[in-house]
């Protein structure tokens, strides 16, 4: 049986969070790159290689891509047959490896939470809390994502409890104007379809996490109705001229129209009438993995897989 | 542990400064050299740049509603919208990119009138109420790139709290700036590319059907 040592998961939480501060995945820099290349607008293209610059600069230099570093999201799939050698509970020891992270003499963080929001607004200094989601499966090791998400893009969420015959398409086209620049597009789109309100915004924010692949899915079609889904809302999204400083072409990077994952659909199309009067409908931006730290990122996440102690 | 990536997994970028790019001394600027600023313009900014966000804003209006002088002189200067990670080693200041500009929309009008405040740079853009506020006081926005925030410190030479250092990150900074790349965002007739940005280029896309 796995065993998962409380020094272990902590350092790994620590460990992911520095890593995500300095380094895009490779997925959001090719598609950056991309988007590069194909600009024409002068002002958006001149972010874009600044984006990118900045990106090279970090990796090399080890330092936080945006100064907002984030409010600290954690997606855990725990393994049901694993064994913990533990004396904090799971959520305390994340949280230490926030601390960890965020208070690393190398590389300082940014501590961006208040303790007392509507009251004293007490920075805690360390960003802790993490905001924790957990999943029991089957298996004996445990997964961990990590993103660290920019109040820029984090604030520009919406929700909105849609009527069936209502389009969800229609909906995302009519949020984007509304939702300024200050989620730094070029961006993603995270979207969740379905379930309840709160379960409709999870799905959101996780469906950030996947890999950037709409131009593989432009190449091989859609097969399913997410799919479809995703490639509509990209063209439309991409023809309304927003992006970079002020407007632009359509970006690589930009608006992929994300999310719909399998729990997505089953959700909105289950056994449960009541499910499925009304189709919630969340919307999250923000730069997958890692994006334009500031303001902007939805970080991914370093994914570690915690195996035998 | 997580692997590194490569260094080749990054394009060979260099960042080139357009012709027709307006070099700046803050130290010298006037109104009327603002007023010559045109929506769209590359400006880079040298010189003393104050800093402050949503609770350094918050605390100069009520001290002003109190009658009470700030602890600044804010007249023809310009301040920059940042939260900046802590230093270390030996960097003057950590990763300091903008924050989204709209939060202080609300503080503008009085910030201008009452200060002289000439300008503002930030993330993104601005709403109604700054963007009236900046017309009827001849004053700019300027906007540097969000998410470029290890770029841009690179252009910060030194950084010093002035004020409200109680408030860590949000305390009023002064920093001293070399070439910091900005671009005007809302011009002194209230302008904004944010605007004319998204309809231009929606024209743009849709003519090529």
């Amino acid at each position: 049986m796995t065993v998962i040592r409380q020094e272990d998961l902590i350092q790994s939480v620590a460990d992911a969070l520095q890593y995500i501060s300095y380094y895009h995945p490779k997925d959001f820099i090719d598609a950056m790159n991309a988007a590069y290349e194909r600009e024409e607008n002068p002002a958006a293209r001149d972010a874009i290689a600044q984006i990118l610059i900045n990106s090279r600069m970090c990796a090399t230099g080890h330092r936080p891509i945006c100064q907002d570093t984030g409010i600290v999201t954690v997606f855990v799939h725990v393994g049901m047959d694993v064994r913990w050698a533990c004396e904090l509970s799971l959520d305390d020891m994340i949280n230490e490896g926030v601390r960890r992270a965020y208070t690393l003499p190398d590389n300082v963080l940014r501590a961006s939470v208040l303790a007392d929001p509507d009251g004293k607004r007490k920075n805690t200094g360390d960003n802790t809390p993490a905001v924790i989601h957990h999943k029991l499966v089957p298996g004996d090791t445990v997964e961990v994502h990590v993103a660290a998400k920019g109040g820029g893009s984090e604030a520009k969420s919406k929700f909105a409890m849609l009527n069936p015959s209502d389009s969800v398409v229609d909906w995302v086209l009519e949020q984007l104007p509304k939702m300024g620049a200050g989620w730094c597009p070029p961006g993603m789109l995270g979207i969740g379809i379905g379930g309840t309100a709160e379960k409709a915004m999870a799905l959101a924010k996780e469906a950030l996490l996947d890999p950037i692949d709409i131009q593989a899915l432009q190449a091989r079609g859609a097969g399913n109705r997410a799919e479809e889904l995703r490639l509509e809302l990209f063209d439309k999204v991409n023809q309304s001229g927003i992006g970079a400083q002020g407007g632009g072409l359509d970006h690589g990077a930009r608006h992929q129209g994300q999310g719909l994952s399998d729990t997505c659909r089953q959700q909105a199309g289950g056994d449960h009438p009541q499910l499925r009067r009304h189709a919630s409908c969340a919307l999250y931006v923000g730069w997958q993995w890692g994006g334009r730290a500031a303001g902007t990122q939805a970080r991914r996440l370093a994914r570690n897989h915690l195996g035998s102690g | 542990m997580l692997p590194a990536p490569k260094l080749d997994d990054w394009p060979e970028i260099t960042w080139e400064v357009g012709e027709g790019v307006r070099r700046v001394d803050l130290d010298t600027l006037t109104p009327e050299m603002v007023r010559e600023w045109q929506p769209g313009d590359t400006v880079l900014l040298s010189g003393k740049l104050l800093t402050g966000r949503d609770a350094a804003h918050k605390r100069m209006i009520d001290m002003l509603a109190k009658g009470e002088s700030l602890p600044v002189d804010l007249k023809n200067r310009f301040i920059y919208y940042v939260g900046p990670v802590d230093p270390v080693g030996d960097e003057v200041v950590g990763p300091a990119g903008p924050t989204t500009a709209t939060r202080m929309d609300k503080f503008t009008r009085t910030l201008l009138e009452q200060t002289g405040l000439l300008g503002m740079v930030g993330k993104a853009e601005r709403g109604p109420l700054a963007i009236e506020a900046i017309r009827d006081n001849q004053a700019v926005y300027l906007m540097a790139v969000g998410g470029a925030a290890y770029l841009v410190a690179q252009a910060i030479k030194k950084a010093e709290v002035i004020a409200f250092d109680d408030l860590g990150m949000e305390a009023i900074y002064e920093f001293e700036v070399e070439d910091m790349p900005v671009t005007v965002a809302v011009d002194h007739l209230g302008t904004s590319v944010h605007q004319t940005g998204p309809a231009k280029w929606k024209e743009i896309i849709a003519a090529r059907g």
